[in-house]
């Protein structure tokens, strides 16, 4: 075990978590970025979405892509219809909105106690073995979070950049004073926006199922984390996300190498803190006016 | 009432802008009412129901230190890490340094607000939204820091056997003793904010609450604001930690993570968010709830998350809005 | 003795855009300015700058000689440099006097535990703020609806409280943001005779940003017009009438109709 191995093994690693940190953390901007209001149901979509995938693979025997898959899409219209039924009234209400996620979230959570119980179940590994570079030892489980966060990625990418829905939704996120302007097709931008980043959430979930147990209380720390690289990377910022996660993924990853996992998330929060003070609009996030 | 008392105010005295009205009938009516229900735990035998109006005394508390900073326009999702701090500090010093009651409740109130104040005075200058993800944060960070101090907090284990409160000889040592300090306690935080209200610097909170802009251009420093609202609701939490740990005995992380901070946001929205009696009611309600729902966690906090969004939508000041407790507050209707 | 107010070479870039180009003027002592100019010409900006919502990338502004340049807001006024919003701006849930009282809470120096126990200095400091507020009260033309509730007045008077909480800082220079704005005739030309009293009862020095043109010539000494970002013209309201360069480039803008 020399220190060129712990340093590659906590690189990969580290890659691995980012991704799944970015997928988060992309969800909670754009949720934010269209409706104003920080998402603090979002770690219950990824809980929901690890749920679905379980089930469809377990229970349903479907292929774990179709698991994935279907993580996404049941999100996305669960999304849509939470935001037309509960959310609606709170668009663009920043303290409102952000306390009644919070009961939003007590009762997804609880509903999912009650129909799942409280136990953490395992779901069988997607692929066994390992990819081996070097003295770098990566489960191929593991490469296939990456494979597929990365095509997530590409695609919710060509979604925004390349589709009229994509484009709109994009507007809102960037200058919402320019999109009102404009004319915002609230029936489509608002649902969509929220339905589309709860779906991420979810789709992360349903990546780390097979990696992690699955329980109700899965949800806690994947919020903390978003939390964590959107303050850093700047609310709202896309690229400030993507460059967070990362560097965040990285710093845990090496620092859980070194120290216990408390110690390291405790390290970042004051490292983040730091960064704040530093920087009050995160390493990418834009000054207020 | 107020419209009363102002033209009856002599000209020049400054008195209508520091009344909140007369004693009318309704407010008198109110207060003996309060009182009544003040005394009746004095009175009770069931120990179950003494233990119940010491709970609603200390979450008064608790969610008044809350009120405050939610009437400068800001949301906290770590007071119950600053009762936790109250708690630790007042428990350890107690026990270590054999202090007085007093002095280290004093102490966990101090260090409730101190830390209240650097960690507000580093983010309290960014905007609205990242303060509360940053509070929720470090609610978060608070319980596994008390997890990993393990050889001074007992970690998961927690602190066992802490004496029961005592102050200059008296022993608060059953029931209806505690009752009374708590009682006195959460009395002189209401009082506390009615006084505070009053005042100019109750005013500017507001100010910087109602219109931020409009504040700042007035020479009201919103951050400032927030920041005192901040320091002192923490401090108020951190007296209450310092009351519950010698009250219950026992501590550990889990009695102050984030679903108990929730809570407190729970009982504030019910309650009222801007009104001096929505801490009152807020607690009053929420607290002896879960009897209601006696071994059925999981839909209680259904029923919590539904009553919340139900709330917002529906009664966004809160019980205290309606009309009556409006009119007992003083305020124009 | 130095102007009122001393605007430098101020200028503000965004990303390359140059909102703000090198903007240079004063205000004397007890003079009225407007600053106009077409839609998108920098006076909101320039508004903003100089009341320190925003900061200038370079250039000065100095109030009665003192460097206010870049402070921020709440700063700003305590050195007598307020200012109202465009929108009718008020605390809609508080009534018209509490909405004065708290322009005026930055006077109070009292601290806090001094407040609480309502010390000898603070309840004097509350009296001659009580003086005051009564004085404006009456002098906008509120006191019948010094205990109304803002949000129930009407859009006039709305803007009418916005004025008065701005004087109730105490300011030795009130910038209006286009106060007319949203006002009908009437109501605007009642404005008018306002700022003027204004004036002549506080000694104050007005700068104000407009659109209606009416109000500009009718109110203001001098004219500062503004035109994509950089100053074409300063004079009196009858130079800038009759100043060729100021006539076409609001005749070249799309918004003249407004104007």
């Amino acid at each position: 075990m020399n220190l060129q191995f712990l340093l590659g093994q906590a690189l990969t690693n580290g890659l691995v978590i980012g991704l799944l940190y970015l997928l988060m953390a992309i969800g909670f901007t754009l949720v934010f970025g269209v409706m104003r209001i920080a998402n603090f149901a979002h770690g219950e979509f990824y809980m929901l979405g690890a749920f679905v995938a379980f089930i469809t693979v377990k229970w349903l025997g479907l292929p774990y892509i179709a698991s994935v898959l279907a993580a996404f899409a049941l999100a996305l219209v669960l999304g849509w219809l939470i935001e037309v039924v509960v959310l609606k009234p709170f668009r663009g209400d920043e303290l409102n909105g952000l306390i009644a996620t919070l009961g939003l979230g007590m009762i997804i959570q609880n509903l999912a106690l009650i129909s799942f119980g409280p136990d953490p179940q395992s779901m069988p590994a997607t692929v066994t073995g390992v990819f081996k570079m070097g003295s770098i030892v990566v489960p191929l489980s593991r490469l296939y979070v990456v494979a597929f966060s990365a095509a997530v990625l590409a695609l919710l990418w060509f979604f925004l950049m390349h589709t009229r829905s994509g484009r709109a939704l994009r507007a809102v996120v960037e200058d919402i004073e320019i999109a009102r302007a404009q004319g915002i097709h609230a029936h489509i931008v608002y649902p969509l926006g929220f339905g589309l980043g709860v779906a991420l959430a979810a789709t992360a979930g349903a990546l780390m199922a097979p990696v992690f147990s699955v329980s109700p209380f899965i949800g806690a720390t994947p919020l903390f984390k978003a939390f964590i690289v959107v303050v850093l990377g700047g609310l709202g910022s896309i690229p400030g996300a993507a460059l967070a996660s990362l560097l965040l993924g990285l710093a845990e990853s090496l620092g859980s190498t070194f120290f216990d996992g408390s110690t390291a998330d405790m390290m970042i929060f004051v490292l983040v803190i730091l960064v704040l003070v530093i920087r009050p609009s995160g390493l990418l996030g834009r000054a207020e006016n | 009432m107020k419209e009363e008392t102002t033209i009856a105010a002599p000209a020049g005295s400054g008195a209508d802008i520091e009344a909140a009205g007369g004693m009318g009938p309704l407010r008198w009516l109110a207060l003996i009412v309060f009182a009544g229900i003040v005394a009746v735990p004095l009175f009770m035998t069931s120990p179950f129901y003494i233990h119940l109006a010491v709970l609603v005394c200390l979450n008064v508390t608790i969610a008044s230190g809350l009120l405050m900073l939610s009437r400068t326009g800001q949301l906290s999702l770590c007071q119950a890490a600053f009762v936790g701090v109250g708690a630790y500090v007042s428990v350890l010093t107690g026990t270590h340094f054999a202090f007085p009651f007093l002095l280290s409740a004093l102490l966990g109130a101090a260090a409730s607000a101190l830390v209240a104040f650097l960690l507000g005075a580093a983010i309290l200058r960014l905007r609205g939204v990242y303060f509360v993800l940053i509070t929720f944060a470090f609610g978060e960070l608070f319980r596994l820091a008390m997890l990993q101090a393990a050889p001074i907090t007992g970690g998961a284990n927690g602190i066992a056997g802490i004496p029961s409160a005592s102050i200059f000889g008296f022993d608060f040592d059953t029931r209806k003793a505690f009752y009374c300090l708590a009682a006195a306690v959460a009395l002189a935080s209401l009082a506390f904010l009615l006084a505070l209200f009053r005042t100019a610097k109750g005013h500017a909170i507001d100010a910087a609450g109602q219109n931020p802009n409009l504040a700042e251009a007035t020479g009201i420093s919103v951050r400032n604001t927030q920041l005192f609202a901040f320091t002192v609701g923490s401090g108020f939490a951190g007296l209450t930690g310092a009351l519950l740990a010698s009250y219950v005995g026992y501590i550990s992380p889990e009695s102050f993570n984030t679903s108990v901070s929730i809570g407190v946001v729970i009982m504030l929205v019910v309650g009222g968010r801007n009104s001096v009696l929505g801490p009152l009611i807020g607690s009053f309600i929420m607290t002896p709830l879960p009897e209601l729902f006696r071994g059925a966690v999981q839909s209680q906090n259904i029923f919590y998350g539904v009553a919340l969004i139900l709330i917002l939508r529906f009664l966004p000041q809160g019980i205290a809005g309606l009309r009556l407790f409006r009119r007992i507050e003083g305020e124009q209707v | 003795m130095a102007p009122a107010l001393q605007v430098e070479g101020l200028s503000k870039t965004f990303g390359g855009l140059k909102a703000v180009q090198d903007l240079t003027f004063d205000v004397e002592e007890g003079a009225i300015l407007g600053l106009i100019g077409p839609n998108g010409a920098g006076k909101s900006t320039a508004f903003n700058l100089i009341s320190g919502s925003q900061k200038p990338t370079s250039g000065s502004v100095r109030l009665a000689g003192r460097d206010i340049t870049g402070l921020p807001p709440d700063r700003v006024v305590r050195h007598g440099l307020a200012r109202t919003f465009q929108s009718a701006s008020v605390y809609s849930g508080a009534t018209v006097k509490e909405n004065l009282f708290r322009g005026a809470i930055s006077n109070i120096d009292t601290a806090f535990p001094g407040q609480l126990f309502r010390t000898g200095g603070y309840r004097r400091r509350l009296a001659e703020i009580d003086k005051e507020i009564e004085k404006v009260l009456e002098v906008s033309g509120l006191a019948p609806y010094r205990d109304r509730l803002a949000g129930e007045l009407a859009y006039g008077h709305q803007k009418r409280l916005g004025v008065a909480i701005g004087l109730a800082t105490r300011p030795s220079v009130l910038l209006l943001d286009e106060p007319a704005a949203g006002l009908n005739q009437e109501e605007s030309a009642e404005l008018g005779r306002l700022l003027k009293t204004l004036r002549q009862e506080y000694g104050l020095t007005l700068l104000f940003v407009e659109h209606h043109m009416a109000l500009v010539m009718e109110v203001c000494e001098r004219i500062v017009v503004l035109v994509q970002g950089c100053k074409i013209a300063e004079g009196t309201p009858e130079e800038i009438r009759n100043n060729p360069q100021v006539v076409e480039a609001y005749l070249g803008a799309p918004d003249y109709a407004y104007a």
